[in-house]
């Protein structure tokens, strides 16, 4: 790289299309012939369908398209992982939101008044909502997970403290501020390209092949950015985009899905709700010996993502301590909500919160700032240093890092005054913690960790790239511009990030798990490096 | 007479409602995202609770224009007539960018960028309306937006530096001729959209609009519409006849006379919340957590009077206050007590002929104390859980006059009778105002629903008369 300022002070590679609403997100693209769609939805947590009549809304002036479940051409199938959950409800709703029709016209409104002209008749059948609900009924989704090391009830009985406890994590709404939206375009040959606001093209190209019963060759989907996701769009887009497809391949025009936010909100799925039981051990100076979980998540109706999501909150239950002796059980309980799914941390806040809620709780026991407690506890260099999964922790950073932190903060005096104020007053406090996070950057389904990169180099010296990640406002695409430049020596301006496109780069993987940036940032380094090579040894002759 | 006439950006245009590509319920969003060339508005919540679909209007006042900053979500587009729309387009380009943009680009203001587009609307309102905006104004004026990726100090940063270099821009060259025109759109007088499917009355003297309602009993009022706009954009209701107060200049007028504030019904929350921040502090107080700056500048006071919903903002401070609301009918005018124009739930005591053109406050006793307090789940841009105005008014600590209004905790607005009653009279010590907090609880049944338990709502209400105690003892 010639000039590392120039390098440096790189802005969002679409800032200036940003701030001037040039950026074009998909609900922003016009597109001739184009038909809008719209779900119908249950309105029900659990019920029966004994009948339906799609007859009067297919009669509306201006619908081209009322899809029920017995229309399909293929499975009524679209679990990203485990195949339990239906494209269109069949015989049972299990949540509120749950698609049960397609509707496709040539504008918005014909569809919300097709919509309101479909009957059907329901027979209410119980629904489980909450997680004390959920394990009383006893239904989980995927067999139960359980991390295991030491023993766990020798050291309980052999313990100077004991304490148990419960806590509950609410869950939480992704609220991207661009809702779920997909165009389906019918091709030739019945061939279908998709633009898709999804973190996951692969799996939308997946998805949408398996339920038209078509090779996944003849389906192209195309990312540019999303207007937010933060996992909401890591396995959820494909259900938006599998809607479309299916009436864009039914009318043989391009259907754009757009949710609208009442109804984003209501069919898709959101943060896990957890219930996590403990029981933990300590010594009187405040080190853990023993930690007994039971974490209960609340999957809602379909699997999703969830076993990976709980694996992670049983993986971070220890956070940053070293704990000998821990059971982690892991329950993922079918409910009558949307399927939870992925968002911000997958499952590592949840399982942190677990074990922060016992350090502190030993904390006000032993009359000791929690801070200190947590210190006492840290995972070892030396010793100390193997994670309840069997990892070990290499290149221990934490003291240096928990020492700055405190200095840097002030931690200390910040704790005097703080104490000053909650004694002075009666009716206000305040609050102060210093936390470590522990965070596993990548898959924890290994094979994932991979991406593939196509970098273009034409003669005038420009250079354009592809690659699998997906660009949702965390500025992948300029760092990865970046990498090219720094990699062939060129000016930043050289280069141009493309939209993600499976045909461009087959076979992604979703970005997530923190990992966009190392894995398509070294596919492109990869790729520079081969260029490279050919370039010199034709300089070479 | 079916048009509308107004200018986006730096073009005229004319809207003929008779085409039928929109229809006067027609939001002023779904009509700037229906061009070609203006697709930089965004839709993220269609209610007002985001402000990803920000426009500015510049309106005509006394041969100046006044920016404000607006969700486009809200607005039917009759409304625009006779103003200037300015666009996320018609700041800059990509390649010329405003300094308000270029403010944004330098700070790092966007991320994934859909709500971008509005928050470079908010900032440059104030931009154009401020000299020095200092941080308070900054955060006031972008408490209507919401970024998700987490990027409000940037934001916030690139307001303060576009703020700073402010200098004339094309909009400062082109005010002069946007004057002209406007002035003459206003000059061929009221509009009427009489339509086969709708009808949309825009007249501009109270008169006027009394004439229409007398023929036209179906036709619903409105002013700001930022809650009526909900029944088109979330329950995809058809409003077939509207008549919209918005047009009429003279219930926006606010003057002290004769012991008493009159405030224009027309008057903007935004407006009113300036101009009372001295003379009727608990009332600024509450509409500093009202809305959003976006709604604020559009929502009238007679909307929310009018539209007498148990948690709306404004009615318990008035009550406090004794407001007493002017009805303008055929016959002249009827003033009411508010206490007594609240008939129950979203009912009110006013005839099919009548429109609500002012309210009278008394000009406060100095020796009493007002306050009021609004509790929901965040400060900024939410609904009430429960929101209150106290009144007291001691003689060597007894109390001699004592009031204290709820939203929130019934179906209409209303005192603590038995609370207030007891307090009457008495010294003003912990010890009585427990005992008066234990009787709020007989004085009202609260629902329980969305954002609070029957129970919490109760323990809300004895607390906040707790706090006022507390509030006023630390004054003493």
């Amino acid at each position: 790289m010639k000039n590392n300022n120039e390098m440096t002070n790189i802005v969002h590679e679409s800032a200036r299309l940003h701030v001037s609403g040039e950026a074009k997100y998909i609900d922003d693209i016009d597109f001739s012939s184009l038909l809008h769609a719209r779900v119908f939805y249950s309105s029900y947590a659990h019920a029966e369908i004994v009948s339906y009549d799609l007859t009067e809304a297919r009669k509306v002036n201006g619908v081209h398209a009322v899809i029920g479940p017995d229309d399909l051409p293929s499975e009524n199938q679209m679990g990203c992982i485990f195949h339990d959950e239906p494209v269109l409800a069949e015989g049972v709703v299990e949540c509120v939101g749950q698609a049960m029709f397609l509707i496709a016209a040539e504008t918005e409104e014909q569809c919300i008044e097709a919509e309101k002209l479909i009957k059907v008749e329901f027979k209410e059948l119980d629904a489980i909502i909450t997680l004390p609900e959920a394990i009383e009924k006893g239904e989980l989704l995927q067999p139960r997970r359980k991390i295991e090391r030491g023993d766990v009830e020798k050291a309980f009985k052999e313990a100077e403290n004991v304490i148990e406890g419960e806590l509950e994590v609410g869950g939480q709404e992704h609220w991207y501020l661009e809702t779920q939206v997909a165009v389906a375009i019918p091709g030739e040959a019945g061939d279908l390209k998709i633009l898709s606001s999804t973190q996951n093209p692969t799996e939308v190209q997946a998805i949408v092949s398996e339920v038209l019963g078509i090779a996944r060759m003849q389906v192209e989907v195309e990312m540019r950015r999303m207007g937010g996701a933060f996992g909401g769009k890591e396995s959820q887009a494909n259900h938006i985009a599998a809607w479309a497809a299916l009436l864009a391949a039914k009318t043989k025009r391009p259907v754009k899905l757009r949710l609208f936010r009442d109804d984003d909100q209501k069919i898709t799925g959101k943060r896990h709700p957890f219930l996590i039981k403990y029981k933990a051990a300590y010594t009187n100076e405040g080190r853990i010996t023993a930690v007994d979980f039971e974490q209960n998540c609340n999957g809602g109706h379909a699997t999703d993502l969830t076993m990976s999501i709980l694996e992670r909150a049983q993986m971070h239950a220890d956070n940053y301590y070293f704990i000998p002796n821990m059971k982690i059980i892991g329950n993922a309980w079918k409910t009558n909500l949307p399927s939870n799914t992925a968002f911000r941390g997958f499952g590592g806040p949840q399982g942190m919160a677990g074990i922060e809620t016992i350090i502190d709780r030993v904390a006000r026991n032993l009359g000791k700032d929690a801070g200190s407690i947590r210190k006492i506890n840290f995972y070892g260099s030396r010793d100390r240093n193997i994670t309840p999964y069997g990892q070990k922790v290499e290149n221990n950073r934490l003291s240096r890092l928990w020492n700055e932190t405190v200095n840097i903060s002030e931690y200390r005096a910040r704790r005097k005054q703080v104490d000053a104020f909650n004694k002075k007053n009666k009716f206000v406090k305040r609050g102060l913690a210093i936390t470590p996070i522990k965070f596993g950057i990548s898959f924890t389904t290994s094979f994932l960790n991979q991406a593939g990169a196509l970098v273009n180099i034409y003669r005038d010296g420009s250079v354009l790239v592809n690659h699998g990640g997906t660009e949702m406002g965390q500025g992948l695409h300029t760092k990865i511009a970046q990498i090219a430049a720094s990699e062939l020596g060129v000016n930043y301006s050289c280069i141009k990030v493309t939209a993600t496109n499976t045909s461009k780069v087959p076979n992604s993987s979703p970005t997530a798990a923190s990992s966009g940036t190392d894995m398509n940032g070294m596919a492109v380094k990869n790729a520079v490096e081969k260029l490279k090579q050919r370039m010199a040894s034709v300089v070479a002759t | 007479m079916s048009e509308i006439q107004f200018i986006l950006d730096d073009k005229q245009i004319t809207v003929d409602f008779s085409e039928k590509l929109y229809s006067p319920t027609t939001t002023l969003l779904k009509y700037l995202r229906s061009l070609k060339d203006h697709k930089g508005v965004k839709e993220g919540c269609g209610e007002g609770d985001c402000g990803a679909c920000t426009v500015v209007v510049a309106e005509e006042i006394n041969g100046k224009l006044m920016y404000k900053a607006i969700d486009s979500c809200l607005v039917f587009l009759p409304w625009v007539h006779g103003k200037q729309v300015i666009t996320v387009e018609g700041l800059g380009t990509s390649a010329n960018l405003h300094p308000v943009q270029k403010a944004m680009v330098d700070m790092d203001g966007s991320q994934c960028g859909f709500c971008t587009p509005g928050f470079v609307m908010s900032i440059f309102a104030i931009y154009k309306s401020y000299k020095k905006p200092n941080e308070d104004v900054i955060r006031d004026a972008l408490a209507g937006n919401l970024c998700r990726c987490t990027g409000y100090r940037p934001i916030i940063d690139a307001a303060k530096e576009a703020c700073k270099l402010r200098k004339p821009d094309q909009f400062s060259e082109s005010e002069k001729k946007v004057v002209r025109i406007l002035k003459g759109i206003k000059k061929q007088g009221s509009v009427k959209l009489l339509l086969e499917t709708h009808k949309y009355w825009m007249p501009e003297t109270a008169e006027e609009a009394i004439s229409i309602r007398r023929k036209n009993k179906k036709a619903l009022l409105v002013s700001g519409a930022t809650d009526v706009a909900l029944r088109v954009t979330k329950k995809h209701e058809n409003i077939p006849e509207i008549i919209d107060l918005s047009f009429i200049d003279s219930i926006k007028e606010i003057v002290t006379k004769d012991g008493y504030i009159h405030i224009g019904a027309g008057l903007s929350l935004e407006m009113l919340r300036q101009e009372i921040r001295n003379d009727l502090p608990a009332l600024s107080d509450m509409l500093d957590v009202f809305g959003s700056k976006q709604i604020r500048s559009k929502a009238s006071l007679g909307g929310n009077i009018g539209s007498a919903s148990p948690i709306g903002d404004t009615l318990p401070v008035l009550m406090a206050y004794d407001a007493i609301i002017n009805l303008q009918g055929v016959k002249g005018i009827r003033s009411v007590r508010l206490r007594e124009f609240i008939k129950g739930y979203r009912t009110i005591d006013m005839k099919s002929d009548e429109i609500i053109a002012f309210v009278s406050v008394p000009v406060p006793d100095k020796k009493v104390i007002y306050k009021s307090y609004k509790i929901s789940k965040r400060t900024d841009l939410d609904i009430s859980t429960v929101s209150a105005c106290f009144s007291l008014k001691l003689k060597k600590n007894i109390v001699e006059e004592f009031s204290a209004f709820y939203g929130g905790m019934a179906a209409q607005t209303s005192n603590a009778a038995k609370a207030s009653k007891y307090l009457l009279n008495k010294e003003w010590n912990l010890e009585n105002i427990e005992h008066a907090a234990k009787l709020i609880d007989q004085d009202f049944s609260p629902i329980s629903d969305a954002r609070s338990g029957a129970e919490a709502r109760k323990i809300m209400a004895r607390n906040l008369l707790l706090k006022f105690f507390n509030n006023v003892h630390e004054k003493q």
